[in-house]
């Protein structure tokens, strides 16, 4: 934790869970600091000024002040609370897995503006989705641009393996992207096969800036296989155990 | 705390102190060394208690609430409104809201909430015996007491989604607890969040 000065900056909440008579532990992904866990004192109580302020995917101005081990949260005030993404199930389960995925690939205390910016622009974009289409490109959108921010980019112009550019038929989040129908053959445990649609929406969803995503420019099939592939990168840089 | 300071049962006492949730090392020290200093005839009885509440408390069969026999004092009292079933998280709620006494209908305790964020799921849940009995019982309205948390609005969409599916044709009316300003707050101080809830759920004078 760096000096003992108090923090002022903003924040968006990815996760809470409660701590001892009335408080939480409230996980945020801030812009000055990256990830940052904090305590929230008395927030569970119905008379807390702050407590309303704090459910996860909430964006605000928070105060923390550092302490000797973990900073606590002296003042929020709320930008946007996209209470939209906690009023439906679909959009809930889709936004935990935004959360999972900073938790995964950022590690406390990293500033990264950038991704700060990604998550915020992903969270407007899931609270405004309204259905399967919408929200899948929302979710694995974000997820893929929070990749990219890391420095995790897929290489979908050939093989990895070989650097054809023909017959690309395959995909390994270990070896970095898309396969040629040789390589898939021979490669690792892990590796499933793709199709060109599969391809385009993960290319898509890579090149395109996140507010232009259009899920009826992309067809069902090959957005759920470009959210395969995307998941499978995100298990492997999070180094998350994943099925065969 | 150093190894080898205390003896092995004063080391033990404090380790399980600590175990308790809001105790932390120093407290539990603390607390190990009241306890010492407490004549026996003073001391014994916390230990029995503890041992004859693990012994005889367990859960109602019906609702999940904390019971010394196979039915609670609430599901076993004639005088409750049989038609009105109350969905809360934990047995504390149950105290909560019958101490309002506002309340003459059932419980059902969950033992938790849904929250997708930290992947606890339904089958972690008493889910399977809240819709079990609202199939077999006479249940006209269900309300949901779930927290006002991202976890308990999740349960809360979770149990009106399944509901309509469960119980085919029947029709339970399903309500959820006001959320809103506390009595006795100042709206200058409410959060926006909670302020605009009050906002949506006002009523009629």
């Amino acid at each position: 934790m760096a000096g003992f000065r108090s923090i002022k900056t903003q924040a968006l909440v990815v996760g809470t869970m409660r701590l001892g008579e009335a408080d939480r532990l409230v996980t945020l992904y801030t812009r000055e600091r990256g990830r940052v866990s904090a305590v929230a004192k008395g927030v569970r109580r119905p008379l807390s000024r702050i407590g309303g302020r704090l459910e996860p995917f909430s964006l605000v101005h928070v105060l923390l002040h550092p302490g000797r081990s973990i900073y606590t949260v002296t003042g929020v005030d709320t930008i946007r609370s996209f209470q939209a993404v906690r009023e439906e199930l679909f959009r809930l389960e889709a936004g935990a897995q935004l959360c999972e995925a900073v938790r995964g690939l950022f590690t406390e205390e990293e500033a990264n503006p950038a991704a700060f910016n990604v998550l915020v622009r992903g969270v407007a974009k899931l609270a405004g989705a309204s259905g399967a289409g919408e929200v899948s490109v929302a979710v694995t959108g974000t997820i893929v641009k929070l990749l990219l921010v890391q420095g995790f980019v897929p290489d979908l112009a050939g093989c990895v393996a070989c650097g054809t550019t023909e017959g690309l038929v395959g995909f390994g989040a270990e070896e970095g992207g898309i396969l040629c129908s040789h390589c898939l053959e021979t490669a690792a445990v892990g590796c499933f096969a793709v199709t060109d649609e599969g391809i385009r929406c993960l290319h898509d969803l890579v090149s395109c800036p996140l507010a232009e995503l259009d899920p009826s420019r992309m067809e069902e099939s090959g957005l759920r296989e470009a959210e395969r592939m995307a998941r499978r990168l995100l298990a492997h840089y999070a180094g998350w155990q994943t099925g065969p | 705390m150093a190894g080898g300071l205390f003896s092995p049962a004063v080391q033990r006492l404090i380790d399980e102190l600590a175990k308790l949730p809001g105790v932390g090392p120093k407290t539990a020290q603390r607390l190990t060394f009241y306890l010492l200093k407490l004549p026996p005839e003073e001391a014994l009885p916390l230990a029995q208690a503890i041992t004859a509440a693990k012994e005889a408390v367990r859960f109602c069969h019906r609702c999940f609430n904390l019971t010394e026999q196979d039915l609670c004092a609430i599901c076993q009292d004639p005088r409750r409104d049989q038609s009105l079933l109350c969905v809360v998280e934990e047995p504390s709620d149950v105290l909560s809201l019958e101490r309002t006494h506002e309340y003459r209908g059932l419980y059902h305790v969950l033992g938790g909430a849904l929250s997708p964020l930290d992947g606890i799921g339904p089958d972690r849940l008493h889910l399977d015996t809240l819709f079990s009995r609202l199939s077999k019982e006479p249940v006209q309205e269900l309300i949901i007491g779930t927290n006002p948390s991202l976890a308990g609005e999740a349960t809360a969409l979770f149990i009106s989604e399944q509901l309509h599916s469960t119980l085919g044709g029947r029709l339970i009316r399903v309500t959820r607890l006001a959320a809103g300003l506390p009595v006795g707050g100042d709206l200058e101080y409410a959060d926006e969040v909670t302020l605009g809830k009050a906002l949506l759920g006002r009523r009629e004078m």
